[in-house]
């Protein structure tokens, strides 16, 4: 689903990352850790297509990121690490311009809307205007706009952050069922309880290199995953 | 702590002046004095000479007649107007909408401090706009009675006096708005309303100006007896400027008093205000609808919410909506009469009044210029369309639409009103549609190129890319330039040749820019949004 060969991005002359390969097949959740800085961010960006890197290739089910930008985000959902929406829209608004560009039908996004609002409780909120949205309320109302076109890959970037315990839960409840039915999640965390609970497979980023990955067993052993990452740290 | 607020402050609104928006780097110094000598040009040029020329008309007439008070008086109501026109459109947004106020207000900074470092920014602003009035009359006032020390002191204290003034009447004003729009569902409804019933004001106050000032300076003696008992806080600011001290005594510790009030009131409420104007309050969800849209119509449809949701983006960007159809009634009523003028000061020229309704319809289309801060506006929410699945050069294509659709309507109602005012012929009236039309593309497109070339994304009040912007100016004064130089080419090539083929031609030539900045937005424009 998703392929990542030798990806490198510099800003100046500093390298964020540093020919970082991984793949991510369907059915997937590959979790990311790495400390602050470490060059997580700065690759989901590359991999969503709204950074350009200098050297290496991106591959979203078989579409080069670089070649053929628009079919590859057709099949994407991307929940950056601070959901800075359109504050002048209202919630409803904002999910249904979402659902306009995805070319999403009027009675499936009802459903969906409908659907993922009362799982997420705000239903009673999505007639608000976002500018009078919590952090949590606008992390709740990111994830349902990128869930609403069925994706086959989203990424995520630290997506708990802000999150009611509630809303935690039920998110990773539907990250399980996305990868159960065919699709894959590449997501970057600080949390590694959830990150060991939740992940398939895991790989750590380190100054911009990826330092190790594979799958939970493959990384940990029969450490603790804070043990091996912090031990990797150093 | 205050100085690193006010630092903070002073740094938005003299950023495009310090740091290159494209690079996100300081600029050499030779281009920030470069940019900041091109603003103080155009204030103390453009602006100052208008009201020195003003000045030098009344000046001597009010020392013959021995009413120097009236003099100043007068000038301190200009002042005043323009102080209060200039700075209150950005009290409210600046002092209660601005983003950091919840980063601000969540540290150890007393809400006190906050509060000055916002004001100081609006009396600021206020100064600059009352002294760009007050102070070409000082000068011609030496210039017309010779240099006195209390004369220096008196015009000092009144410059100040004047700009206290206006910080207080533009915090009042910004109040009642804060206060008013916090109890209504369309707030920006109400601030528009209000503020344009304020704009109605003054332009009612512009348009008669030039006769009140005939009929003052004429009867000046009368007017001079009915201020003095009529409105007596006028004859004592005139009094002030003229140096005398127990007025400048007096009216220094009124304002000082105010100053004080309006400290306290909106310190009191500063909070509240700002804790309130985030709240979400009762508002029911409706059933979700969902009439599905083209991507076009989608990304069309974002532009707009964007537009009708900020007050300040429609008042300084969507004025010319309103202002055209209102010329089109003024031309309907007066244009006749007007081109008549104009026909007549240059009898050489063929309908010289159809050229100029051309010119001036041009004019009051730069008012509406949505597209120069839209990409600038996208700020920290530019990562959305760029993770869509949509060709960014829709994006860019949705933001000249709006800009086209605020003012082409309009246009082609004044365009069509000034035909029958003028009696056009209908090669004329093709050419008076045509050309405003294609110019309005033109405006559009280099508006957004120009706004794709200095974006600024890193704002914390819209306010910056909206007002503070280097690139509204230029492409403002690019939209005026180029009116007047279609104008002057008539002047050298209307002799020879009528003013319907002229403006005809002149269409062509306008249209070859059009294709080629089309051009650019269309291959580069996505490329530049994409990078940033």
């Amino acid at each position: 689903m998703l392929v990542i060969e030798n990806l490198t991005k510099k800003y100046g002359e500093k390298v964020a990352v540093n020919d970082l390969s991984l793949h991510i097949r369907p059915g997937e959740i590959y979790g990311f850790i790495g400390h602050n800085g470490a060059g997580k961010t700065t690759t989901l960006k590359s991999v969503v297509g709204i950074l350009k890197f200098d050297s290496g290739e991106i591959f979203i089910d078989g579409n080069s990121i670089k070649d053929e930008p628009l079919k590859c985000k057709e099949k994407i959902a991307y929940i950056p690490d601070n959901p800075d929406l359109y504050d002048y829209m209202t919630g409803t608004k904002y999910l249904n311009f979402i659902a306009d560009i995805f070319k999403v039908d009027e009675k499936k996004r009802r459903e969906k809307i409908d659907e993922y609002a009362e799982i997420f409780g705000l239903s009673d909120d999505l007639g608000a205007p976002i500018a009078s949205y919590s952090h949590g309320m606008k992390q709740k109302l990111a994830v349902i706009s990128a869930l609403i076109h069925d994706p086959k890959l989203i990424i995520m970037d630290e997506p708990f952050v802000g999150l009611d315990p509630k809303a935690a839960h039920t998110l990773k409840e539907i990250m399980r069922k996305i990868c159960d039915d065919g699709g894959a999640i590449f997501f970057s965390t600080h949390v590694l309880e959830v990150a060991e609970k939740l992940c398939d497979k895991i790989a750590i980023i380190k100054d911009g290199r990826l330092i190790r990955s594979g799958t939970m067993e493959d990384v940990k052993g029969d450490d603790s995953l804070e043990e091996v990452f912090l031990e990797l740290e150093g | 702590m205050v100085k690193t607020l006010v630092k903070k402050q002073m740094t938005e609104i003299f950023r495009s002046y310090i740091i290159n928006p494209k690079t996100n780097k300081l600029r050499s110094k030779g281009s920030s004095i470069g940019f900041i000598v091109l603003f103080v040009f155009i204030m103390v040029v453009f602006l100052g000479g208008t009201f020195g020329a003003l000045a030098m008309t009344m000046c001597g007439v009010m020392t013959s007649e021995n009413l120097i008070w009236l003099y100043f008086a007068m000038f301190s109501i200009l002042a005043l107007a323009l102080g209060i026109f200039g700075s209150v459109f950005n009290t409210y947004s600046g002092l209660y909408l601005s983003k950091d106020n919840d980063l601000l207000l969540a540290m150890p900074i007393p809400a006190s401090v906050i509060v000055f470092s916002r004001l100081l920014s609006v009396y600021l602003m206020g100064l600059m706009y009352s002294s760009v009035a007050i102070v070409p009359a000082v000068v011609v006032f030496f210039i017309v009675n010779g240099f006195s020390l209390m004369g220096l002191v008196g015009c000092i204290t009144l410059i100040f006096d004047l700009s206290v003034v206006v910080l207080v009447l533009s915090c009042a004003l910004g109040w009642v708005v804060a206060k008013v729009s916090r109890k209504v569902k369309n707030k920006s409804v109400v601030t528009v309303v209000l503020s344009l019933g304020f704009i109605g004001i003054y332009y009612y106050c512009v348009y008669n100006a030039q006769n009140v000032i005939n009929d003052l300076i004429n009867n000046a003696v009368v007017y001079g007896e009915s201020i003095r008992k009529y409105a007596y806080v006028f004859y004592v600011l005139g009094r002030v400027g003229e140096g005398k001290l127990i007025p400048m005594l007096a009216v220094t510790l009124i304002v000082a008093a105010l100053a004080l009030l309006t400290w306290k009131v909106i310190l009191s409420s500063f909070f509240d205000i700002v804790a309130t104007s985030k709240s979400i309050g009762n508002i029911k969800s409706k059933a979700v609808k969902g009439n599905q849209k083209s991507v076009f119509a989608a990304l069309l449809s974002r532009e707009f919410d964007h537009f009708k949701a900020s007050p300040t983006y429609m008042l300084n960007c969507g004025l010319g909506t309103l202002l055209i159809p209102v010329s089109a009634v003024l031309v309907l009523v007066k244009g006749n009469e007007l081109g008549q003028m104009f026909d007549n000061m240059l009898v050489s020229y063929d309908s010289m009044g159809v050229l100029m309704a051309c010119v001036v319809l041009c004019m009051v289309a730069t008012m509406n210029d949505s597209v120069v801060p839209s990409i600038s506006l996208e700020g920290k929410t530019l990562w959305i369309v760029k993770s869509l699945p949509t060709d960014l050069k829709y994006v860019l294509y949705a933001k000249i639409v709006v800009q086209l659709i605020l003012t082409v309507p309009a246009l082609l109602l004044c365009e069509i009103c000034a035909a029958i005012a003028l009696r056009m012929s209908f090669l004329q009236t093709v050419a008076v549609i045509l050309f405003p039309m294609v110019f309005s593309v033109f405006y559009a497109l280099f508006g957004l190129m120009i706004g794709l070339k200095r974006p600024n994304l890193t704002w914390s009040n819209e306010i910056t890319p909206i007002k503070q912007n280097i690139s509204v100016l230029i492409v403002i004064f690019a939209g005026w330039g180029y009116a007047a130089l279609v104008a002057g080419g008539y002047l050298l090539c209307g002799l020879f040749i009528d003013v319907g083929n002229y403006l005809l031609a002149v269409t062509l030539i306008t249209a070859v820019p059009c294709v080629f900045i089309y051009r650019w937005i269309k291959k580069v424009g996505p490329a530049i949004l994409a990078a940033l």
